[in-house]
């Protein structure tokens, strides 16, 4: 939940892996998993970066979809059930390469 | 050693299903902007443990099944080296009391535990024992198998055991090697029958030890 709270915080924004794991004290190993479920349910867009500084790889971006705002906005037994159980007619994959 | 993770991170990437390896690709890109080896360490973690994931729109049961065949797997690495340690390492005419118990018993707590984890992660009532079930006859697959090896490779020490020599004898059989496979055909069937049994039902009784009804992030 704490890296719903903390994508839901700031909506709009895109954020990289390494900030949502500074802002959760999540380690990336724990992180990511959790993002893919997330991706996985439909409630996280991911999306590479458009202009990444000289000479780098180009970085993941995510941000909560509007099913991933609707379930952080919604009280804690809601979502419990909505991301624990998610059907698979709601599961897609994530949104690659466009922002 | 410096370029030890992207080549960590590229296999990992290779062995994920297509669907997920632009995520494999994500982490070997945040390798570049990772200077610190611990973190760089923990994007390696990452990429194992999405390697691990269950594909994306298995069902729930499917899901629970996929995880407690890789936990069986897992569980089942000490189980073969105690095989092969009691058969061959340290063999004994006769069955070790001791070790059959410690044996049964760390296989009765992994089926729990398969149990609770499959609990912990879905809210079906029947996904607990469906990979009790699995990861039942995952075990008998790999305990099958690797008596097969080790009887096998290690004849001329197995042959020794008490209980082959006097089924040998009973069988009327002209070869140890031929007996012993023919043992092992005929024990398969209900080695499955019974640890998917047990699976089923110690995989239920591990759903009461779960915390919660179903993983809520």
């Amino acid at each position: 939940m704490r890296v719903l709270r903390s994508l839901a915080a700031d909506p709009g924004r895109w954020r990289y892996g390494y900030e949502l794991g500074a802002e959760t004290g999540l380690k990336a190993g724990s992180l990511y998993p959790i993002l893919v479920r997330l991706a996985d349910r439909g409630l996280l867009d991911a999306s590479w970066e458009d202009s990444p500084p000289h000479g780098r790889p180009a970085r993941h971006l995510y941000r909560l979809t509007a099913d991933g705002l609707e379930l952080a906005a919604a009280p804690a037994p809601a979502r419990a059930t909505s991301a624990g159980s998610a059907s698979p007619s709601a599961v897609r994959s994530p949104q690659l390469g466009g922002a | 050693m410096a370029g030890l993770e992207p080549r960590l991170l590229a296999a990992l990437t290779r062995l994920m299903p297509p669907s997920r390896r632009s995520w494999g690709q994500a982490l070997a890109a945040e390798l570049g902007h990772t200077p610190r080896r611990r973190d760089r360490v923990q994007l390696v973690l990452a990429a194992t443990r999405v390697a691990l994931l269950p594909p994306a729109g298995l069902g729930d049961y499917a899901r629970a099944a996929v995880r407690a065949s890789l936990l069986a797997v897992v569980a089942c690495i000490p189980l073969v080296a105690g095989l092969y340690l009691t058969n061959v390492a340290y063999p004994e005419r006769q069955d070790n009391t001791v070790a059959v118990l410690l044996g049964n018993g760390y296989l009765a707590a992994t089926l729990i535990l398969v149990g609770t984890l499959a609990r912990r992660g879905t809210a079906r009532p029947g996904a607990p024992a469906v990979a009790g079930i699995v990861a039942g006859l995952v075990v008998a697959v790999i305990a099958l198998a690797a008596f097969a090896v080790i009887d096998n490779a290690f004849l001329s020490v197995v042959s020794h055991q008490q209980g082959k020599i006097d089924g040998f004898r009973a069988s009327g059989m002209t070869s140890m090697r031929g007996y012993i496979d023919a043992s092992l055909r005929a024990t398969a069937p209900g080695l499955a029958l019974e640890l998917a049994v047990a699976g089923a039902l110690l995989g239920s009784l591990g759903s009461v030890f779960s915390p919660r009804p179903a993983r809520s992030r």
